[in-house]
């Protein structure tokens, strides 16, 4: 009998998962940091859009390298965009920004945003929606709440120096060149 | 004989006296048959009465935001005299162009957006627009080739991306006002900005898309709901007959007078052509048949205004808590039939009240004479509670999407509510803080004004919907 | 001082004043009352000119007239024939009951008749009608007061009119200067 409700707890617990999986796959999305990002900030916008009434956690973590006692953070000034897409298959040990702060939408649509002070390294910011399923406990032998991630979005970015501001691409070209503009000035006395 | 003599004496001492008094009697008598009408002492010792101060135009242009970008996509709301700064932003410029060689090109979307993230700026932003022309003229710069192109300017920008040159964008465009000099006028004014709290992320940055317009993450706010009475409650028959009085002068006493049984109070020159409606709840509406004329321009038409509401009204007293600025500004017609609508938000301690109804005081000038002037503002104060958080402007939109997307694109079908939302985070232009005035009290609101210039009206602290003005 | 000199010198000035001004006046407003007879005569024979013919009297002079405060009755009854300093008070756009309340307190001189009748010839040429073959039956100044159908009004105001009956219809022409 045991057996039999443990299955069948088993069993309810990936139903929800999946159908979580599949009808829940748009729940939330981080709008900011977009995915796989270099940005030059000292302070990081945390914007993630919840589309249905559910609750979500949000944690930002800093990618560190080296072993626990000699972590360092990632050195990403010669990140290209490409670099950030390997990233992500790269294991760095993550150590979380704070804490992780829970949301709960109550309209259509809803967004959790903070803003984040950060220092030049590389960064995920991770959603994950959670789930209030029933399971079968065996300690209390009753039906207890548990709290599952029915799904998890994450956000790479990476977060470089502020350049300074000579060495930014220019925006704007000349207008004129220096024979119109020399031709203006010369119009220009005359009509004065 | 010294009695006869005394006799005479005072004989023609009488006869002195009545000479002069008949001789006043017919200098009034000749003076009353010329002007037609009985003189009024207010008309004679007019020259003694005190003029009520007229302010300049440019008082009234206060920028709605002067914003700071620090080049890495963060901006903050500089806690600065908006429109001194607007002004020496300005000033530089007109200064600048008396030398040089201006050229006036128009910036792409990308490269807008790149000036504003990616290098340091300063923006100052109003919520209508203002002929370029005339805006650049009024600081003194000469009048400048091709500047008609630019049209009508509802922000002023400097940004490092460009130190010789001004920005002025408006109507969905920007554009650039280079310098062909050396000098760098900019670079002054950009020097020395360090960021405030609380940072303004763009809308497309918070809430998705491509939207520039600035918002502020949530913060404690402490601006609590308070009492309003009319502006002359308590005084409001004097105060009606006043306004007549100055709106008709000489003719006051000879309107038509209609009073109706809910205690408006009309009153009517000729067979129309005139006519105020003083309404019982303290608001007086003024209208006037304009022969048109010669468009005068902007700045003119707005010290028209300026001073036919500071004859009329006024414009409040020196000292007092009560402020005006014009929240909005539309031309319509052309030519001879350009008529200027002006809508001027009333202040108290600083805090600007919105209303359903639009501006306190809305004037309409045409031909450079005041056509229409409606008149509504209260008495109040700002009152303060212990800050609590405000609630998030992104999710007051979101929260209310579909709300303000039927009223403001005309449209009650959507696809669904992220396309509502869509709508929502790409013509949101602007959000501030300010009360709302409601049936009988200020309440603390978060002020929303869409790109065409809908405001919606929402609970600071529980984004519940208070209202929005109809066009 | 030579106080009894003084009082002569005084005394013949203002004689001479007196004759001055009160002499200026009287012509004046002789004058006055002949220009404006013939300004009735030039009207009658300029509208007589354009085919309409004058059987009324054309008042030469105008009044120093208030305007009148009336009270509204709740109930619009029959409009009652009531008349202020000797001018009749007449009602357009309806009919209304209402009492005489007061009047205003400053006094202005009315339009002459022949201004109101060329003023209406004017308006009516503008609005595409014409007075030829018209009779002016009648020319006189009244109290108007104009009534909205729908109106809730517990006070209005009548104003000075001449009210000019052409072939059986009733005109009026606001009697203050504009």
């Amino acid at each position: 009998m045991v057996h039999l409700k443990r299955i069948t707890a088993i069993i309810l617990v990936c139903v929800l998962l999946a159908a979580g999986a599949v009808f829940g796959a748009d729940a939330a999305s981080i709008v900011s940091p977009a995915a796989n990002s270099i940005v030059y900030t000292d302070s990081l916008l945390v914007s993630v859009k919840v589309t249905e009434l559910k609750t979500i956690r949000v944690s930002v973590y800093e990618e560190k390298t080296g072993t626990a006692e000699t972590m360092a953070s990632v050195d990403v000034s010669k990140f290209t965009e490409e670099d950030l897409k390997a990233a992500a298959d790269t294991k760095y040990s993550e150590v979380l920004l704070g804490e992780a702060a829970l949301y709960t939408n109550t309209a259509d649509i809803g967004f959790y945003t903070k803003q984040i002070a950060v220092t030049p390294g590389l960064y995920k910011v991770k959603a994950e929606t959670l789930e209030t399923v029933m399971e079968w406990s065996e300690e209390e032998q009753k039906l207890v709440e548990k709290t599952l991630v029915s799904q998890t979005v994450s956000s790479l970015v990476a977060v470089k120096t502020k350049p300074a501001e000579e060495e930014k691409t220019q925006v704007f070209q000349d207008t004129a060149t220096g024979a119109v503009t020399f031709i203006r000035k010369i119009l220009k006395g005359l009509f004065k | 004989m010294d009695e006869n003599r005394k006799r005479l004496e005072k004989f023609k001492t009488g006869i002195i006296v009545v000479l002069f008094f008949s001789t006043i009697l017919l200098l009034y008598l000749s003076w009353h048959r010329e002007s037609g009408r009985s003189f009024r002492i207010a008309d004679i010792l007019d020259f003694m009465s005190e003029d009520a101060r007229v302010p300049r135009a440019e008082e009234f242009l206060v920028p709605e935001g002067v914003y700071a970008g620090f080049g890495d996509g963060t901006f903050c709301a500089l806690d600065a005299d908006a429109s001194a700064l607007a002004g020496r932003m300005l000033a530089a410029f007109a200064a600048e162009s008396q030398d040089a060689v201006i050229t006036i090109s128009e910036v792409t979307e990308d490269q807008y957006r790149e000036m504003l993230m990616e290098f340091a700026s300063v923006r100052v932003t109003y919520p209508y627009g203002i002929p370029a022309g005339e805006l650049l003229e009024r600081q003194g710069a000469p009048v400048l080739t091709g500047i008609d192109q630019v049209g009508q300017a509802s922000g002023v920008i400097l940004t490092s991306a460009a130190l010789d040159s001004l920005f002025l964008e408006g109507g969905g465009s920007c554009w650039r006002l280079e310098s062909d000099s050396d000098s760098d006028f900019a670079a002054p004014l950009l020097a020395g900005i360090e960021p405030q709290q609380p940072a303004l992320y763009t809308a497309g940055s918070m809430l998705g898309g491509s939207n520039m317009a600035l918002l502020p993450l949530s913060a404690p706010e402490g601006l609590a709901e308070n009492d309003w009475i009319g502006e002359h409650a308590g005084d409001a028959e004097r105060a009606r007959e006043a306004l007549a009085e100055a709106i008709f002068g000489a003719n006051f006493d000879f309107v038509r007078r209609i009073t109706d049984s809910f205690g408006n109070v009309t009153y009517m020159y000729g067979y129309g052509e005139r006519t105020l409606n003083c309404l019982a709840d303290g608001s007086f509406e003024y209208r006037t048949e304009t022969a048109g004329g010669n468009d005068p321009g902007f700045f003119a038409s707005l010290e028209a205004a300026s001073a036919f509401v500071a004859r009329s009204g006024g414009w409040g007293e020196d000292g007092s808590n009560v402020r005006y600025v014009l929240g909005e500004a539309t031309q319509t017609g052309a030519a001879r039939t350009k008529v200027y609508a002006f809508d001027f938000l009333e202040l108290v301690d600083g805090v600007r009240i919105c209303s359903e109804d639009g501006g306190a005081i809305q004037v309409r000038v045409q031909g450079g004479e005041v056509c229409y002037y409606r008149r509504s503002a209260v008495k109040g104060e700002a009152a303060y509670q212990k800050p609590q958080q405000a609630a998030e402007i992104a999710n007051v939109l979101a929260g209310n999407c579909h709300l303000i997307h039927s009223m403001d694109s005309g449209s009650v079908l959507a696809e669904s509510s992220d396309e509502e939302f869509a709508y929502v985070a790409d013509h949101f232009r602007q959000a501030q803080i300010g009360y709302v005035r409601g049936a009988d009290s200020l309440q603390p609101a978060w002020i929303i004004t869409m790109e065409g210039g809908m405001r919606f009206f929402f609970d600071l602290y529980d984004a519940a919907p208070l209202g929005f003005t109809r066009e | 001082m030579d106080w009894s000199k003084a009082k002569n010198i005084i005394i013949a000035a203002l004689l001479i004043a007196n004759l001055f001004i009160g002499g200026r006046f009287f012509l004046d407003e002789r004058g006055e009352e002949q220009r404006l007879t013939r300004e009735a005569e030039s009207c009658r024979a300029f509208l007589e000119a354009q085919g309409v013919s004058v059987e009324a009297d054309i008042p030469a002079e105008g009044q120093r007239l208030p305007v009148l405060f009336l009270g509204m009755g709740r109930e619009a009854g029959q409009t009652q024939m009531k008349s202020y300093r000797g001018l009749p008070i007449a009602v357009s756009g309806g009919s209304a009951d209402y009492e005489i309340l007061g009047s205003g307190e400053q006094s202005a001189l009315t339009i002459t008749a022949s201004d109101a009748l060329l003023k209406l010839y004017a308006d009516l040429s503008a609005d595409g009608e014409s007075m030829d073959g018209q009779t002016v039956e009648e020319v006189e100044l009244v109290y108007l007061l104009s009534v909205d159908s729908g109106s809730r009004a517990q006070q209005d105001t009548a104003i000075p009119a001449w009210r000019v009956r052409l072939s059986g219809a009733d005109h009026y022409v606001n009697a203050y200067k504009e």
